[in-house]
């Protein structure tokens, strides 16, 4: 492994992975943050009985959400799913985020920072003095894209210490999912 | 052409795509028209209904806010009653005071639609309510338009409704 390591490092047309890393821990920080300000810094956010709960402010977005209208409704009228809804978005918030930045199965996190940035899609039109919310969500789909096909690039992370214990393992040994690589 | 190039094309596509349909949708951004619907507070009554009580009048006012920033909720401290010859202004703290009962939409969790003294009508962005008002005024057989003055909404586009009384 040592060797395809070294190669790879010294191929004069790739550039270095360890300049990902910025890319890394501002994706992963915004998630991990987000998360981490719901769940842990004031959990009174997912509580439906406190006038912090952030699952009423999914009304917000119900102007202009388009064809997520429906979905906000019926997770609006039903608190029992927005509360469990909003509680598991939290929790694979922190895990994404954290995992992205310490580059542990950075390709699966990725993936869930991609749903979670298209996901928040409705409230893009919010942005009472710029282009707020949609601009968050562009460059968190963006890097989250990136960094979901370079992983965590074999380097500054967990994910290159197993490749070079386990080397390469595929998702899974499926048509598709078999190119695609853990780590 | 190496799987690598065909992979990074498919998601340059999709992420191009993505950014450029979503800026278009929410603001307009890469051919026009420019909008910010998160600017101005949109105050719309979506259902009215009125009828003589021995009292005066009552009133019922289905009223969301349709635009406006999510930072703070959409006011009308002032309701004009007209028609082609006669109108009267309902201040904030009479606003108030006349409504009897308001009705939360199902989709408004903790977030609840109020009247205030100070501020009239008080509509979160997104939300629903059904005011309740009883005028102390009999008002005469005939349709009256309903006026909401909202500050710094220019007077198009303030919530107007008509109301028949029979």
């Amino acid at each position: 492994m040592a060797s395809t390591d070294k190669e790879f490092k010294e191929t004069t047309k790739m550039t270095r992975m360890e300049y990902l890393f910025p890319v890394r821990f501002a994706v992963g920080w915004m998630f991990l943050d987000g998360g981490l300000r719901k769940a842990v810094l004031k959990p009174a956010k997912l509580d439906p009985n406190s006038p912090s709960f952030v699952g009423g402010k999914l009304v917000n977005f119900l102007p202009h959400a388009g064809p997520f209208k429906d979905f906000l409704l019926m997770t609006l009228e039903n608190r029992s799913f927005d509360v469990t809804f909003l509680t598991l978005f939290s929790y694979i918030e922190i895990i994404a985020g954290l995992f992205i930045i310490i580059g542990f199965l950075t390709r699966l996190a990725a993936f869930a920072a991609i749903g979670m940035s298209v996901g928040f899609a409705p409230a893009y039109w919010l942005g009472s003095t710029c282009e707020d919310e949609w601009q968050i969500g562009a460059l968190l789909t963006a890097g989250a894209v990136t960094i979901m096909l370079t992983g965590a690039g074999r380097v500054w992370g967990i994910d290159s210490l197993i490749f070079k214990k386990l080397g390469d393992r595929p998702i899974a040994n499926v048509p598709i999912l078999k190119w695609i690589k853990l780590w | 052409m190496e799987r690598v190039v065909i992979i990074g094309l498919i998601f340059a596509v999709l992420v191009v795509g993505f950014i450029l349909a979503t800026g278009q949708w929410a603001y307009g951004n890469v051919v026009g028209p420019l909008v910010n619907h998160s600017k101005l507070p949109q105050l719309k009554i979506t259902y009215a209904n009125s009828y003589p009580i021995s009292n005066g009048t009552e009133i019922i006012l289905n009223i969301t806010d349709c635009d406006g920033p999510d930072a703070y909720p959409a006011s009308a401290p002032l309701m004009e009653i007209s028609n082609s010859t006669w109108h009267i202004y309902l201040n904030s703290s009479q606003i108030s005071n006349d409504t009897v009962k308001i009705i939360q939409a199902p989709w408004n969790e903790n977030k609840k639609d109020s009247v205030n003294w100070y501020s009239g009508f008080i509509v979160i962005l997104g939300s629903e309510a059904q005011f309740q008002l009883i005028v102390p005024i009999h008002l005469s057989p005939g349709t009256y338009k309903i006026t909401l003055y909202t500050p710094a909404i220019k007077l198009p586009k303030e919530a107007t409704t008509t109301i028949t009384i029979s």
